[in-house]
């Protein structure tokens, strides 16, 4: 008995306490559980991942019916894209000898492959259509105007890379509607006045569609197109917070 | 220290001048990085089948098979088809000038009828229909002693069918 | 949830983050009402995160993402489509010269969305759906007018000149009158365009004395009535050789909802 330092019936509360009283447990936790006004103003403000939200937010502006979640729910989906697609990545390789039987691998013998490819194909085609939602609730509401003009034109830029990132993924599982897909839009490109076929030339690798254009689709798709997305996404949440938080229903 | 800072040199003072000078060449290196990243992506065309000149063989085996207004034949490998009209041979490249899709040729409709958005060409590979904005390109055909080469890497674009373009047997 | 004294810390943090400059001014008149962001708005976040993630769950598992044969660079199926999101550019394509359609539309449009906040700058009715009562109106007039408008072009310029159900008739009767292509081809839709668009601004300054904000408005509801209604048509009626036909009813036992 004597080596306890609580009676049996303390010990987990006090293992408990101990815990929460640890050097290491405090450095992890800057605060208390935030169940007081205090603590929860000092997770939002110390957090990282918090700290993209205010303190407090109007009450008006966060209403269902005023922002559907539609910005949140495009960022939910580019993570769940960003892990579907890690995960795609182990069984992938960018090669046209390769490529479409790994992907029909992902579908027969790959554990959850084919949920995986699902949920990355759904994922992505939701984003096109929640990130184009967003701007349309962005215009309706009148959000873009001043001081939010440039928070706008970024959104824009982000609706155009968000185009890319899925039109680079629809070539890679190389299978008919793929390569037609892509073969016709990059004609688009071809129409580009005095250097259609550079320009091209330059998208493809090659004259026609083969490896090259499958390589560089594929390098643009995993880390080109979601770079430029991640930092634009940092700047586009930054700067809600810059120009005044979320704009604010009459 | 501030009365330096401003003394005039010329048409700028010298904290101007570097500050222009530090600008200028920040987008040299700029300048430079987006052209070696040009030239760096720009694709490196291979010599093959496709890409160089190729026999299809003579006239003695074609023309059996390809007599004159007959169904223009198809060379996968080579990429275009041989068409035999009133003035001569084309070599036909089998992209649609619209946007790029392989054309088929149409049995029912006795044209080439494009699966992407329905242009249409003849055996000369006239625009017949849709968007395409020109005819069909054309490779070069060369027959030396009865063979006929056709030279893949050697495509033309027109702005219609001339005579002068079909090479005469 | 409403705005209470608050805490000692909380008045800090308050002060400080305005002075950083991290909050908008409140406007003068009544204070604003406010709630904290945990629990409540991560809450909130938190359920619509879940509800969406189990919604994709449940689609992934019902359905599966297409793939079709292997590729064949020799041989273009027919027809062939871009992805929904583009299909409308394609749908453009049909009617108008490939560098209008493909390039300077889209272009356009994006540079033009992109500059909407410095055409209108007027922040009186920032945060309002549709701006004002007659926004409502004119949002719904405006999307009436495209529909209408845009179907009827699509019905007739698929019927008329060339080859019956083909789109483009308009520009193929008009070459095959020996009018030069660049009238069918340019002048003609993009004439279209212009004028439609003038027509609906005029309509809706009579009707409603629409202001710029809601001008604004009209123009940006066309503009998405265009691009969902030429994705839709573009992949749900296109068949083989780009005729229309219906999408239960499609030739050759082409499925346009297998490519989805």
């Amino acid at each position: 008995m004597a080596f306890l330092p609580v009676p049996l019936r303390d010990l987990p509360r006090e293992i408990n306490r101990r815990i929460r009283n640890s050097r290491a447990w405090k450095s992890f936790f800057r605060s208390g559980y935030p169940d007081n006004r205090k603590d929860q103003a000092q997770i939002v403000i110390g957090n990282v991942f918090l700290h993209l939200h205010p303190v407090k937010v109007p009450t008006n502006a966060i209403r269902i019916t005023y922002t559907y979640c539609l910005g949140g729910i495009s960022f939910l989906l580019f993570l769940i894209l960003t892990i579907t697609g890690v995960l795609l990545m182990f069984y992938y390789v960018p090669s046209v000898e390769r490529a479409y039987n790994d992907i029909q691998a992902l579908s027969t013998t790959v554990a959850f492959g084919q949920l995986m490819r699902n949920l990355h194909r759904w994922a992505a085609h939701g984003m096109v259509l929640s990130v184009f939602l967003h701007m349309m609730r962005v215009f309706y509401t009148g959000a873009y105007k001043p001081p939010r003009e440039f928070n706008w034109v970024i959104g824009v830029t982000l609706l155009f890379v968000t185009f890319g990132m899925s039109y680079t993924g629809y070539l890679l599982p190389w299978d008919q509607l793929g390569i037609w897909a892509i073969t016709i839009g990059l004609g688009f490109a071809g129409y580009t006045p005095f250097f259609g076929e550079q320009a091209k030339q330059l998208i493809f690798g090659a004259l026609e569609i083969n490896q090259d254009s499958l390589l560089r689709f594929y390098v643009l798709h995993v880390i080109g197109l979601p770079l430029v997305a991640a930092v634009l996404m940092s700047v586009h949440f930054w700067r809600i917070r810059r120009d005044g938080g979320i704009s604010t229903p009459l | 220290m501030a009365e330096a800072a401003t003394q005039e040199i010329g048409l700028f003072n010298r904290r101007e001048f570097l500050r222009l000078g530090f600008w200028a060449a920040t987008a040299l290196a700029a300048a430079e990085i987006g052209g070696a990243a040009l030239v760096f992506f720009w694709p490196k065309l291979k010599a093959g089948a496709f890409g160089g000149e190729v026999n299809i063989g003579t006239l003695e085996e074609i023309l059996p098979q390809l007599p004159m207004d007959a169904v223009p034949l198809y060379f996968r490998e080579a990429r275009f088809y041989l068409s035999h009209v009133e003035d001569g041979l084309l070599a036909l490249y089998r992209k649609c000038t619209h946007l790029g899709c392989v054309v088929p040729w149409n049995y029912e409709e006795d044209q080439f009828h494009c699966p992407c958005h329905s242009s249409l060409f003849n055996r000369k590979g006239e625009w017949q229909g849709g968007p395409a904005p020109r005819p069909m390109d054309l490779m070069g055909i060369d027959i030396r002693n009865g063979e006929i080469w056709v030279d893949t890497g050697e495509i033309s674009q027109r702005t219609a069918y001339v005579p002068s373009q079909a090479v005469p047997i | 949830m409403a705005e209470e004294a608050g805490s000692l810390e909380e008045r800090k943090v308050k002060t400080l983050s305005l002075v950083r400059g991290e909050e908008a001014k409140p406007p003068p008149g009544a204070p604003i009402q406010k709630f904290m962001v945990w629990p409540y708005l991560l809450a909130i976040e938190f359920l619509a995160a879940v509800i969406c993630t189990i919604g994709l769950l449940i689609f992934s598992v019902l359905r599966n993402a297409p793939l079709k044969e292997l590729a064949n660079p020799d041989m273009t199926p027919n027809p062939s489509k871009a992805p929904w999101y583009l299909v409308g550019l394609q749908e453009l394509l049909l009617h108008m010269d490939p560098f209008l359609a493909a390039l300077l539309l889209p272009g356009l449009a994006f540079a033009l969305l992109a500059i909407i906040p410095y055409i209108d700058f007027e922040t009186k009715e920032s945060g309002r759906w549709f701006a004002s009562p007659n926004g409502v109106k004119i949002t719904i007039f405006s999307a009436v007018y495209t529909t209408l408008i845009l179907v009827a072009f699509i019905l007739v310029d698929s019927q008329i000149g060339g080859v019956p159900g083909t789109a483009g008739g308009l520009r193929q009767l008009l070459k095959t009158w020996g009018v030069p292509d660049i009238v069918g081809s340019w002048i003609l839709p993009v004439a279209i365009m212009l004028g439609l668009s003038a027509l609906l601004i005029l309509i809706v300054r009579l009707r409603w004395q629409a202001n710029l904000r809601e001008i604004v408005i009209a123009l940006f509801t066309g503009f998405v009535v265009v691009y969902f209604l030429t994705a839709l048509v573009g992949f749900l009626f296109r068949g083989p050789n780009q005729a229309l036909f219906l999408p239960w009813d499609m030739p050759h036992g082409y499925d346009p909802l297998s490519e989805f």
